[in-house]
Formats: C-alpha cells, structure tokens, sequence
C-alpha cells in the first residue's frame, strides 16, 4: 500500500491545525500523563495494565460525544509520546489509542511508523491507520461485470461447490429464468450441486425460482425432497397439504419426519387421521414429531371433532382423541379430562387415560379428584393416580393446595388403613410444613406399618423439611438401631436426590448431624456415599465453609 | 404431552441406520452434497480446529457418532495437536493432524469444520471454512466483532453453507420452554430480564515469557494485536486465561452473555433485531443494563434472579430458568402448561450437535445460524463497547450501526494484523 498517497491537502491541514491548538484544561493533565507513562514504562505488571486502562478511559472521555475540542488535544499528547516512548508495548498501547480517536492529522506520523524496520511497529501503525481509514471491503466486488451467462457457467462448471452456490445465487438474485434453467440442468445430470441449488432457491426472492424448486417434491427423489422441506419453513403453503400427507407413505424416516413436522405448519383437520395414526409410532422421534404437529395445527375443527370423538364411539377411539386433545391442550379438555377421571361409571381404560392426561392438562381441581380415587380405588386406578399426584404436583409445584387435598382425602380415609397408607405414600407429592406435622404425628402412633410407609415417602422429600424430620425420628428412636440407621440412610437418600433448589447450607448440616448420631460404618457411608456426585458449589462450598472433614474428602476426592 | 419430549435421536441412530433399516436408498450421501469424495461409508467427515478445553467435549461427541468421522485436527500447539491426533485415531487411523488451518480448507473430502478456538479467529476461520464448501459449527460468541458478524451472514448466505453457532442452551427443555412461555405472552408484558453472567477478574499485563517449543504463538494471535507471550494470555481456563482479555474475548459479555443474552434475544422476538440502547454499570443505575426500543430492560448481574440464571418479569407473571432443566414460573402452573395451536411455537432442537449434522444432511438452517449468532454476538459486543468507553450506547438495529457516536463507531470492528485479513 502506498501510504503517503493518503496524506492529502484535508490531512496536512488538520496537521497544522493541531500544531496551533491552544493547550487547555481539556488535555489530559500533565501530571495524569506522566502518571500513566511512569507505569506503562514500570516492571510492575499490574500497574502497567492499570495505566492501560487509565490512558483508554482518557481517550474514551475525550472521544464522547459533546467533547470535539478535547479530541485533537489528546491526539497531539499521543502523537507526541509516540515519538518519545522508548517500550515497544506503550508503543503498541498508544498506537492502539490512537486508532480509537486519531484522525487523519495522525496519518503522517502513523505512516512514518508503517515504513518502520520493526514490523510489529510497523503492523501496530498500519492497523491504526486502517481504522482511522477503513479499507473498503471486497464484498461488493464479488462478481461484479459478470453477465448472465458468464455468472450461469461459473455456477454449472466451475471446481468450487462454494464458488458454484454463489455463483448461482447471484444469478438468481437477477435473472430467475437462467436460473431456473440452470437448477433443472443440476438435477438432471444429478449433480453435486442440486440440492445447494434447490435450497437457494427455495429462499430465493423470487416466486417462479420458489415454485420451480418446489415442483421438485414430486420428482421423488428423496435426497432433493429432503432439502425442499428442510428449507420450506413458513414459505409452506396449505396448498401443499395433500402432496404431504402423501410424502407420509415414504420409507425414509429423515422425510417422513420432516413431512409431519412440515404438516404441523400447513396441515388443517385433514391431516389429523394420518398425524394421529403417527403418534402411536415405534420411533420415539416419530411420535414426539406427530404429537408436536397435532399441537401445532390452528385448524380449530381438529378441536370440535375431537371434543366430539371424546365423548362418543368406542374406548379405544375416545382414548386416542383423549390424548390428542392433551396434546393440543384445547379449551375445555381439562375440564373433561376431570369430570371423565372422576366418573366411576366409565370404562377403566378411559377413566386411566384421563388420569394420565392430568399429567400435562390437569389442574388444582384435579387434585381432590386424584385423591379421592386413591381413597376409593383400590384397582390399577389406585397406582394410576398415585404416580399423577406425584408428577402432576411437581408442575403444579402448589404444596398448600396439593396439601388441602390430601387433608381431606387422610381425614376421609381415617378408617380405612389401606386407603390411608395409600396416601401417605405419596405425600411427598403435598411437601407442607402441614404434611410433616401430619407424619410427625402419625410416627408417634407406632403403628409399624405407618411408620414403615413414612421412611418410605420421606426420602422423596422435595425440600429438606423431609431431612430434618428424619433426622428428629432418628434421635427419636433412642436405642433402637434399625430404626435410626434407616432414618439415617433415608437422609442419604435425601442428599442424593437433592438439587440446586435445596439450599446448600442445609445439606451439609443435615448430614452433619446425621453422622453425629451413629457410629455405624455402612450406615454413615450411606451419608458419605451421598456426596458422591459434587457439583462445583459442593466443592466451593466445602473450601470455604467449616465442614465435616468426612464429607470434605469425599466432595473433594470425585 | 410428555413435558418430557425425547429429543431428537437423529445422531444417535445415524442417518445410516435409518437408510438401511429399510430398502430405500443411502437418503444423503456426503457426495450427493458435492463434498467429493464421500468419507468412509458415507460419514461426515469432520475437521476440529482448536483443541483446547472446549474441544474435549466436541471431540467425544464426533468421535462416538455414527454418522461422523473425525478426519483432521489441527492446533497451533504440537503437544494439543499430538494429543488430539491420538485420541481421534482410535477410531480413525486416517485422521490427520495439522498446525496450519489453511490445510484443512484445501481438502475437499472434509465436509464440515468445529471451530473451538478464542473468539478472535471465528470470524475468519469459519468464513474461510464456508467459502471452502464445508459446513461449520462455531463456538459461541460467533464473532468478536459485529463487523465480523455481519461477513458471517453474508458468507453463510453467499455459499449456501449450514451454520451452528455453540450458543447450545436453544437445545435445552427448560430454556425452550421458557422462550415459548414469554412468547406466547404467558407472563403478560415483559418488563425485565435478570441474567447472571458472573465476572473474571482483572485483567493484567505480563512480563514476556519465552514461547513455550512446538507453539505457533503469531499464529495464536492471529488477527489480534502483537503482545508479549506470557502463559496466563493464552491459557485456556474457564475462570479466565485468553477469556479474561478484550484481545481475544468479549469477557463474561461474550462468554455467558453469548448463552443468556441469546435466550433473551429468543424469548423476547429479537433474532432479527436488537436492543437500541446499552448503559454501563453506574451511568444511572449500578448495574450494567441494555434496552430494547419497547423498553424492556435486560440487567446484569443485578437484583433478585431468585437462585436462577434468568429472570423473565412480566406485568402478569415471571418465568426463571437455568441449566440442569430448571425452570419456575409464576403462577406455577405456566412451567407446565401444554402449548394451544395459538401459542407460539419455537424451533425445537434437544440435541445442538445433533442438530447442526441433521442439517448438513436436510441442508435446513440449524436452531443457531448465523443471524442469530451475529444478533446475540452484537448484543453481547455493544455491552462490551458501552463497558469499556465507559458512556451508553445508541444503537439502530435495522441500520445495524451504532447511532450519534462516530468514536464508538468505530469499535463496531477492530484492525487486523497484517496476514490475517478477514476473508470474504
């Protein structure tokens, strides 16, 4: 590059300006500077970086808006200590200021550097000038003056699969015909191109390239079709549904998915069927990508005839639009999904889908429902609405009124111990203060069989209060070993199946104490094995807090 | 539904698998995409540049995959090289080492690139590696520069090539989710976002070092600035190392801003946007802060995210999300609500590897391209302007241009050193 070319009359003068430029109180101070340039030239390190940051923050307030005058100021100070510096690095770290608020009144001395023999000087001045007078990118160039037919050759024949694409990109760009042309030669002869092509058409602005790559869908050719749907995105138009609900028939899994997933955006009540049908598929990816689509189709009939298929015909067909409805989560099915839950007079298989329908639509109204049936039912539905209440609460995430449920469903079922102990069971699906005070209280009948269904639901616990209780049965238990090591492994259970929601402190002092009440080898292993899978708060928190040195070693040793 | 949707197993059991599974034919060959010569049985070959720490875990991915094959390696650092090189011949005796990147570019049977290097060589090696032909996916931030983003776009578009960016919290359930709840207008009006991006320490200057045998330090720096070597410049390390420098990163902007900006940027409907203002830590407020032009407030490391990385504020409601699947809503219920047919729904991936190799079979855009990564780059790029000038900046999204501040302007890219111009 030919530097001194840049120096023109504009640059000599704003030189000259500078030169002339009263010396005011908007420099940076004398003292400032020397300050800055003491350190920068200093062997403490730290304060090299620091006067850095100190000369940036100058020249960051002189560039600021409303401070014009102080600039060219600056800019002369820098200029001038570029000369004297005697570092390398300051001079380096001045180049590099000046490349933020130099102006063309830097270029002479900036060029003089360029030509200098030290060529990191030289690429410092150089990269300062190149920012003050940007080189203008290459960019626009990129073909520029290639006709039609030399841009048309370049993308049929040319070696590069990159040059090809942009060549035809660009020929799309302007003359769609060609284009067209010169794709279909690319999928006649097969070539490596075609499907670089098709997708560039396909995003193409133009509608006949759009609709030339699309007539492509029905050549058959999968690998080409593959490409058409991967770039149809909301370009897709309900006018293809037919040809895709076609597509549904082809072997190749990578299509038939993208087909559903396409059908999701364009599909109406008429791809209900087909997309239903898939949703029963082997292939998890399959079937997750129907119930995906069956969601996303705005078509509302999908809705009525559903709501209709619900409610009337054979079980298996009412499930199947039970559980599409849950998947669309339409107005109205979770109302449905309760009322046909708590219907005893319904058909158990349908009755157990709208149980499990729960799960993902059910409300704070089906939580009284839930309970009542693992009150009332003692068949399969029992264990059906015991694994709902378990699930459906860890979204509903509302203990209070999960609790209140459970309250009425315990009060219900006071002489019933089957039913009782049913509930209990999954208590932990209701983890209140009101549910620990209920098994607090209940330990304390010393009915084993109740005290046996507590050890089991209390190292589920969602929170630590399940922690604490056990631990309180555990110094509870006095001499009675079996019952204090099962407490104590319970809360190893606790600390294992704990997360990042249970506060960190807790999980340490509980186990803390839990190590303190027995002596036992494999039963405070199960403490210690509990730690077995720190994360990196296990490992900060042991280094910086008072721990049990045992637990420090396990967290510290995994 | 299932909250529990599976992801989508498409590398797992391979495209391969699915062809042969029944009679059809191989449905994408590599040479029916016109990468030459297909790899072997038809795999994706794949090039890894850069194996330092974020390396480890690609090079396990694509080593173990059905569906690729790593065929080269390539570090400015023999013992990393060596070290690469070893591991990916266990399953690939073919597998090639190199030091020099542009090797790899002149291959024509690798069909796609890793590039897991410091920020300050993505822009140039994954354009190069697109104007090659090859298929890229590029650790996050995408670029050190919104200049630099902008070449991404146009390159990616240019040469018709499939673009992930590591931004991989799109591909998780709890931040998919999230995006789709304030989307679909669940929390009412969004009024702020909480992010928690943590901070590195200081950085420092260094005495010079001698360059360790067997590294390319002026290859490192590449376009970067010539500095000293020193150890701790280019060390790679989560806590700081090339991370801790402007030269080489965008700091914690860059490095979680690059994930919670980005799903912020989803959540709110700004992937073709971008905030219009960006105010540093005591301008007005302690806090460091960028807004959009519906003012919502985005925050930084400020206030109460109640234990979770981001913390959506709507007028009726707030959704907090974090890694490890965590997501909590107010009222409760939203977290696991259904979508209806009316709510918005967002590209779905559960698998960000995965992903990008599904699309350089199907050639659709990966969840993470280079618009989205050029958008969340530019954001993460503008805190980082407005941080170091000290002085909030104005920001055009549409003109993409920095607005009433030539001097800012002109950190919208950065000089490089000669040798290492920015390809096109």
């Amino acid at each position: 590059m030919n530097f001194t070319s840049k120096s023109s009359l504009k640059t000599i003068t704003a030189s000259l300006a500078l030169l002339v430029m009263p010396l005011g109180y908007s420099q940076i101070p004398d003292s400032e500077l020397d300050s800055i340039f003491t350190r920068l030239n200093g062997d403490d390190f730290d304060a090299r970086y620091e006067a850095r940051m100190d000369l940036q923050n100058q020249v960051s307030e002189a560039t600021k808006p409303g401070n014009e005058s102080q600039q060219p100021l600056v800019e002369q100070q820098l200029l001038e200590r570029l000369e004297k510096e005697p570092l390398l690095t300051t001079k380096l770290w001045i180049l590099r200021q000046l490349s933020s608020i130099g102006s063309e009144a830097s270029l002479p001395a900036l060029e003089k550097l360029a030509a200098s023999s030290d060529a990191k000087l030289a690429d410092g001045a150089r990269m300062a000038i190149n920012r003050i007078t940007p080189v203008p990118s290459a960019e626009g160039g990129l073909y520029l003056g290639f006709d039609v037919d030399e841009l048309a050759t370049l993308a049929s024949t040319d070696d590069s699969r990159a040059v090809r694409n942009a060549a035809f990109a660009k020929l799309a760009a302007i003359d769609s015909r060609k284009a067209i042309s010169v794709m279909k030669e690319a999928l006649e002869s097969d070539s490596s191109s075609s499907a670089d092509f098709l997708k560039a058409a396909m995003v193409a602005d133009s509608r006949s390239l759009n609709k030339a790559a699309l007539a492509e869908l029905a050549s058959g050719k999968v690998q080409n079709q593959i490409v058409i749907l991967g770039a149809l995105e909301g370009r897709a138009s309900s006018k293809l549904e037919k040809q895709l609900i076609a597509l549904l028939d082809t072997e190749n899994e990578t299509l038939k998915l993208q087909t559903v997933e396409a059908l999701g955006r364009v599909g109406t009540v008429k791809s209900l069927e087909p997309v239903l049908e898939l949703t029963n598929s082997k292939d998890r990816d399959l079937s997750t990508a129907a119930a995906d689509t069956l969601a996303s189709i705005s078509d509302k009939r999908i809705d009525s005839s559903l709501l209709k298929a619900a409610k009337k015909g054979s079980v298996e067909d009412r499930i199947t639009a039970l559980n599409a409805l849950s998947y669309r989560a339409s107005a109205g099915v979770t109302e449905l999904v309760n009322e046909m839950a708590a219907d005893d007079s319904l058909d158990e298989d349908l009755r157990e889908a709208a149980i499990e329908s729960m799960e993902s639509v059910g409300d704070l109204a089906s939580l009284p429902i839930l309970v009542d049936i693992v009150v009332s039912e003692e068949s399969g539905l029992r264990k059906d609405a015991q694994k709902t209440l378990k699930r459906m609460t860890l979204r509903t995430n509302d203990p209070a009124a999960a609790w209140n449920a459970f309250s009425d469903g315990l009060k219900a079922s006071e002489n019933d111990s089957s039913a009782k102990l049913a509930l209990m069971l999954v208590l932990d699906s209701a983890p209140s203060k009101e549910a620990i005070e209920y098994l607090n209280n209940e330990w304390k009948s010393g009915d084993a069989e109740v005290q046996k269904t507590i050890l089991k639901v209390l190292p589920s616990w969602r929170n630590w209060d399940g922690g604490y209780l056990l631990l309180d049965l555990a110094k509870q238990a006095g001499d009675d070993q079996k019952i204090a090591g099962q407490c104590i492994r319970g809360i190893g259970r606790i600390i294992l199946g704990s997360d990042s929601s249970f506060p960190i402190r807790d999980k340490y002092k509980l186990a803390n104490q839990a190590l303190d009440l027995t002596d036992d080898a494999s039963v405070r292993s199960s403490i210690l094995n509990s730690f077995r899978d720190p994360t990196w708060q296990d490992k900060r928190f042991v280094e910086n807090n008072e721990v049990n040195p045992e637990i420090k070693a396990k967290v510290l040793e995994s | 539904m299932s909250s529990s949707s599976t992801r989508r197993t498409f590398l797992k059991k391979g495209a391969i698998a699915a062809a042969t599974t029944f009679a059809a034919p191989m449905f994408l060959k590599a040479a029916t995409l016109g990468r030459g010569q297909p790899g072997p049985n038809s795999r994706i070959n794949v090039a890894l540049i850069g194996n330092g720490l974020i390396m480890n875990g690609h090079r396990g991915y694509f080593r173990s995959r059905e569906n690729t094959v790593v065929a080269a390696v390539c570090d400015v650092h023999q013992g990393r090289l060596q070290s690469a090189l070893d591991q990916c011949r266990k399953e690939n005796n073919a597998c090639q080492g190199y030091e020099h990147y542009e090797e790899i570019m002149e291959r024509s049977d690798i069909d796609a690139v890793v590039v897991g290097t410091p920020d300050h060589w993505h822009a140039a090696l994954s354009i190069a590696a697109m104007r090659a032909g090859k298929d890229v996916y590029v650790e996050k931030p995408m670029t050190l520069t919104i200049e630099e983003g902008k070449a991404m776009v146009a390159a990616e578009k240019k040469y018709g090539r499939i673009l992930q960016v590591g931004s991989q919290q799109r591909s998780e359930r709890a931040f998919h989710k999230a995006a789709e709840i304030v989307r679909s207008g669940w929390i009412g009006n969004v009024k702020e976002v909480y992010c928690g991006l943590g901070s590195f320490p200081a950085p420092t200057d260094f005495p010079e070092q001698p360059v360790p045998e067997g590294f390319n330090y002026d290859k490192w720096l590449g376009p970067a600035p010539w500095e000293p070597y020193h150890n701790e410049r280019v060390k790679g390390n989560y806590g700081g190392g090339w991370r801790n420098f402007w030269e080489y990163g965008s700091r914690k902007n860059g490095d979680w801003g690059a994930h919670h900006y980005d799903i912020t940027q989803w959540a709110l409907g700004m992937d073709h946007s971008g905030p219009v203002f960006f105010a540093p830590a005591d301008y007005d407020q302690p806090y460091q802060y960028y807004e959009y032009e519906n003012g919502i407030r985005v925050i930084r490391d400020w206030g109460d995210r109640k234990g979770h990385m981001i913390r959506f504020v709507g007028d009726e409601g707030e959704v907090r999300v974090s890694r490890g699947g965590r997501i909590d809503t107010t009222p409760a219920l939203l977290a696991g609500k259904p979508l209806s047919p009316s709510d918005t729904r967002l590209y779905k991936s559960r698998d960000h590897r995965a992903n990008w190799i599904e699309g350089i079979y199907t050639r659709k855009h990966a969840i993470c391209d280079a618009t989205v990564g050029h958008r969340t780059a530019t954001v993460c790029q503008l805190a980082g302007i407005a941080e170091r000038l000290n002085r909030p900046i104005k920001w055009d999204p549409k003109k993409e241009q920095i607005v009433g501040d030539p001097a800012a302007a002109r950190w919208q890219d950065r000089p490089r050193r000669a040798g290492y111009e920015l390809p096109v």
